[in-house]
């Protein structure tokens, strides 16, 4: 087990003790507020995942390096998992507060946009056999996509939405108590941890492929 | 747990729970599957790169 698993491990057992134990429940809502932590911990990683598809994707279009699309390829890869807790917790907590599992508000739309644009790169690089080929038009979607996700940040702030109003940077009458805020960065921060330790491993797995990509060239020679 | 909500609080972490531990296994097992292709590989590129055995 290497340092960065041990280190995310512990981090995420820290957050699922605040989570649970440490943080109070909310007067209004009780314990299903909890979701929250899960919530939008995925949402911005999810965010922060497809920031660095479209940074390996402009690289990868402008330089043409192997390893800036591998970081793309597997920042997309996580980001979608990320992005499809985001979307399995979002409805579980609606229900029992708005009564609703799903509307098509600006935010919920753009971050279902968001999912797509996940599925939409990881498909465009299975369909295609030739790996440049797959690689550049892959890197054209990350590039397109990436105006989803300025736009979807700020559809809170600029459309009024079934979504709730940011709970951080959102003005003066935003914000949380201490200890519930506290637990939103523990656990944001032990969900960008883990999505750091998932792409390391997903740039093992193309290291791997593109060592034997190499290899089977030089049979076939 | 008297609260009806909190079966959606189970199931939310259940979920992502399940989730993540799918991706895990899933790039676990293609990470040895690619492992043992490498190693295959590389057993096949030092027998093509070895002298042809002589006759003593």
């Amino acid at each position: 087990m290497t340092a960065h698993a041990i280190l995310t491990l512990v981090w995420l057992l820290v957050a699922l003790y605040m989570i649970f134990i440490y943080a109070p429940s909310d007067v209004n809502q009780g314990n299903v507020y909890r979701i929250m932590y899960v919530h939008v911990s995925s949402g911005w990683t999810a965010m922060i995942a497809y920031f660095l598809v479209f940074v390996g994707s402009v690289r990868y279009v402008w330089k043409r390096s192997p390893f800036a699309d591998d970081v793309a390829c597997a920042s997309a890869e996580a980001g979608f998992i990320f992005c499809s807790c985001l979307l399995i917790t979002g409805p579980l907590w609606a229900k029992p507060i708005w009564g609703i599992w799903w509307t098509w508000d600006a935010r919920l739309t753009l971050t279902f946009v968001l999912w797509l644009l996940f599925v939409a790169y990881l498909l465009v690089r299975s369909f295609f056999i030739n790996p440049n080929r797959a690689a550049l038009l892959s890197a054209v979607v990350g590039i397109i996509g990436f105006v989803d996700v300025p736009i979807d940040y700020m559809a809170i702030r600029w459309w009024r939405t079934q979504h709730p109003q940011p709970v951080i940077m959102g003005g003066p009458n935003s914000g949380l108590p201490p200890s519930m805020e506290a637990t939103l960065f523990v656990s944001a921060g032990a969900f960008l941890c883990l999505f750091f330790y998932l792409l390391r491993q997903g740039l093992r797995l193309a290291e791997a492929r593109r060592e034997i990509g190499q290899l089977r060239r030089q049979f076939s020679e | 747990m008297s609260d009806p909500n909190n079966k959606f609080l189970f199931i939310a972490y259940s979920l992502v729970w399940i989730v993540f531990m799918l991706y895990a296994w899933s790039l676990a097992r293609r990470q040895s599957k690619l492992k043992r292709d490498l190693e295959e590989l590389k057993s096949r590129a030092a027998l093509k790169d070895a002298p042809p055995p002589r006759e003593s």
